[in-house]
């Protein structure tokens, strides 16, 4: 910021433009001034301006006002207690969540054990590898056919209604157009 | 060092899992066949849900669609254990064929039953006529005089495009 002014303003020469009407870089050295981290030499030339600015003495010191409030502002003390408190609350939310959430905290917190990264990949293989052997629909007991239990659970028919109306369109259509009849389908 | 033991483990057991899962798996035609066979039996384990269970599900569709599939049902019902057979033959003989065959033949059958009830019975006749002529004495047929003086112009094409579903070679 100061570089910035400088290539405006000549460190020897005087400030010949007002820094709250000649743009935000001026503005913002202003604020710089107020802050108390220009420059020595740069404090000076500005000093010297607002010594002489009406509108930038009272920018100074609405500055000086508002940081004379955050210097008296204070914190309200904690109590004797707190650390405790806080802890007690801290255990009792773990008490309260899941074994399983409690698990995957832990899985995930952030530590030094290098295995941790690898907890997602093991998790997906587990996955996969389950989900290989478990046997395709060819292997499957069908649990149809007439000589079954009479009642199948809803549960066990994972099937759409719209399925099985179209099922049974399909059906009925075959049945009155015989479309896809072969000869071996006849000599039943 | 737990950490290590348990990610050689896993890794242990995935590998080793790919050849049994590849044998588990089998063809693709195999899987395809298996899922055709459910589908297939899906109407049977529909009409051995107890009623209320078939209401719950028959509630998710409009009025007009639940009577259709009670109405179908009921027909699917009243044929023999052997006449089921025979149509579940066929089912899978119409799972065969491309999707576009298929759903030509499903608008053939809507634009059949758009017909007046009397139409209706006299074009499943001759469906079941035409069925079972020979490709050359069907054609011969359905230029006769006595044809085209039974059916009008609207049922000759339906009975002219179910005669190209039925002549088309089968899979």
């Amino acid at each position: 910021m100061q570089s910035r002014y400088r290539k405006q303003q000549p460190d020897s020469g005087p400030l010949t433009e007002c820094p709250l009407t000649h743009g935000e870089t001026n503005a913002d050295l202003l604020l710089d001034f107020c802050n108390r981290k220009l420059a020595p030499e740069l404090n000076a030339i500005l000093q010297a301006h607002v010594d002489i600015c009406p509108p930038c003495q009272a920018f100074t010191e609405t500055q000086a006002q508002v940081w004379a409030a955050l210097d008296a502002f204070e914190t309200a003390p904690i109590s004797s207690d707190f650390d405790a408190r806080l802890r007690a609350r801290i255990e009792e939310e773990e008490q309260r969540s899941s074994w399983w959430s409690r698990l995957w905290n832990r899985m995930t917190a952030g530590g030094t054990a290098n295995w941790r990264p690898m907890a997602p990949v093991a998790a997906v293989l587990l996955l996969a590898a389950g989900l290989s052997l478990r046997p395709s629909g060819s292997e499957v007991p069908d649990g149809g056919g007439p000589d079954t239990a009479p009642l199948v659970k809803s549960a066990e028919l994972s099937v759409e209604i719209e399925q099985v109306e179209t099922l049974l369109e399909d059906l009925e259509m075959l049945r009155e157009l015989g479309v896809a009849e072969t000869n071996s389908s006849r000599q039943m | 060092m737990l950490g290590r033991v348990l990610l050689t483990g896993v890794l242990v057991l995935a590998f080793s899992a790919l050849p049994a899962a590849a044998q588990f798996k089998g063809p693709l035609a195999k899987r395809k066949a298996a899922q055709q066979q459910k589908r297939s039996q899906m109407v049977e384990k529909f009409s051995r849900l107890p009623p209320e269970e078939q209401d719950r599900m028959l509630q998710k569709l409009p009025k007009d669609r639940r009577k259709q599939i009670q109405n179908n049902l009921d027909r699917y019902n009243e044929l023999s254990p052997e006449q089921k057979k025979r149509l579940g033959r066929q089912y899978e003989n119409f799972q065969q064929w491309p999707p576009e065959k298929q759903q030509s033949a499903r608008k053939i059958f809507r634009r059949m039953n758009g017909l007046e009830e009397e139409r209706k019975v006299a074009m499943r006749r001759e469906v079941v006529k035409l069925r079972n002529l020979p490709g050359d004495r069907r054609s011969e047929y359905m230029r006769s005089d006595s044809y085209k003086d039974s059916f009008s112009a609207d049922e000759q094409k339906i009975l002219s495009d179910l005669a190209d579903l039925m002549a088309e070679p089968r899979p």
